[in-house]
């Protein structure tokens, strides 16, 4: 897995509002642009920050994506999905 | 020539802002009461620059470019982030002792990236707020360091950097009174699992290193200590590092203030800086 190209995605969907946009209504593509593997799309289109960031995405970044992107972007259910007791998919 | 007269340790913690009614009053009248200790000291050691080191937060910079150490040498404004109380504004900068600081480290080996402009982030624009910009006339030079988004800059590293603008500041043909901030948090996990605790008792033993003065200790920390210890946020005592080696050997401190705020997922440290009388 690369940390890299995770990590290159999940920031510009949290400081890029049309690679947002593009995530929600193209989701192929979006992932066309990015050299991630199937099981990273995965992670992404999942929601799953404790993963990404358990790969080694900054956790900054992370925490952008969330509250940018996920379905429920408050920062309670971002914490609740980093310890596990709570998971999203993406809408 | 120029001079550093002064150092001084401090937080940029922007839900002292964002959420300033979160955290007890008496917390908060503290916290606020440190800075405005510090910007007396400023005024008392008649400083007129002020050289603040801080982090990116992955903000200012993305992943097509993270440089390891950064000046800014020209036009300045900010902050970057919305925070209540901030309008975007022009920052008084002082170019011409920037582009020193910049010449005297390429001359020695510090490869400095380099902002023609900048518009600062939270980790200059705080300090700059509570702290410099009361001072009519009074300058400023911000410094940026890789640590807050890896590749982090080495620990040593800062240190090193940090001596060699305390050589250049005093290497500079002028009568400037400069002081020099390290900009960070000590315990905080920003965007991590833990967000939201405080280890008041890492935060205490490295004000115990920081008032010591004792560098290499800080330096001979493991970032996964300090991560697992202090979490990501922590990781910015490359910046304190950075200050304490501006102001150079025979260094001693004094605790301002201290607060662990869980509100504000921040144990928050002052701290001035002093050479050993």
């Amino acid at each position: 897995m690369s940390a890299e190209a995770l990590e290159h995605a999940v920031y510009d969907l949290g400081t890029n509002r049309e690679r947002r946009a593009l995530f929600r209504d193209d989701i192929a593509g979006f992932l066309r642009l990015y050299a991630l593997t199937a099981e990273e799309a995965d992670l992404l289109c999942r929601f799953d920050v404790r993963a990404i960031q358990a790969a080694g995405v900054n956790a900054m970044a992370c925490m952008g994506f969330w509250v940018t992107t996920a379905p429920d972007r408050s920062l309670s259910s971002y914490i609740a999905a980093l310890r596990g007791q709570e998971t999203s998919t993406h809408g | 020539m120029a001079e550093i007269v002064g150092g001084f340790l401090l937080p940029h913690d922007p839900l002292i802002f964002q959420a300033s009614d979160a955290a007890p009053a008496a917390q908060r009248d503290r916290v606020f009461g440190a800075y405005a200790h510090i910007r007396d000291r400023i005024a008392a050691l008649s400083a007129d620059t002020a050289i603040v080191v801080g982090a990116d937060h992955y903000i200012l910079f993305g992943p097509q470019c993270l440089p390891s150490f950064l000046i800014a040498t020209g036009d300045l404004d900010g902050p970057v982030e919305r925070l209540p109380g901030f309008d975007r504004a022009p920052v008084a900068a002082h170019p011409i002792l920037a582009r020193h600081l910049f010449d005297s480290g390429r001359a020695q080996g510090f490869d400095w990236a380099c902002a023609k402009a900048m518009t600062l982030d939270h980790s200059i624009m705080i300090p700059h707020k509570l702290c410099i910009e009361p001072h009519a006339g009074m300058r400023t030079i911000p410094v940026y360091l890789a640590s807050g988004v890896a590749p982090l800059i080495a620990k040593r590293r800062a240190l090193s950097l940090g001596e060699m603008i305390g050589r250049a500041v005093h290497d500079f043909p002028g009568d400037e009174r400069v002081v020099v901030i390290g900009s960070g948090g000590i315990s905080h996990w920003v965007g991590m699992a833990e967000m939201g605790r405080v280890n008041e008792d890492f935060d205490r033993r490295l004000l115990d290193m920081l008032v010591n003065g004792d560098c290499e200790a800080i330096a001979d920390l493991e970032d996964d200590a300090i991560v697992a210890e202090g979490g990501n946020g922590a990781l910015e005592v490359r910046n304190f590092l950075c200050a304490m080696g501006a102001i150079g050997h025979g260094l001693q401190g004094e605790v301002i203030a201290y607060e662990a705020v869980p509100q504000w997922i921040t144990g928050l440290g002052f701290v001035e800086l002093k050479r050993a009388a």
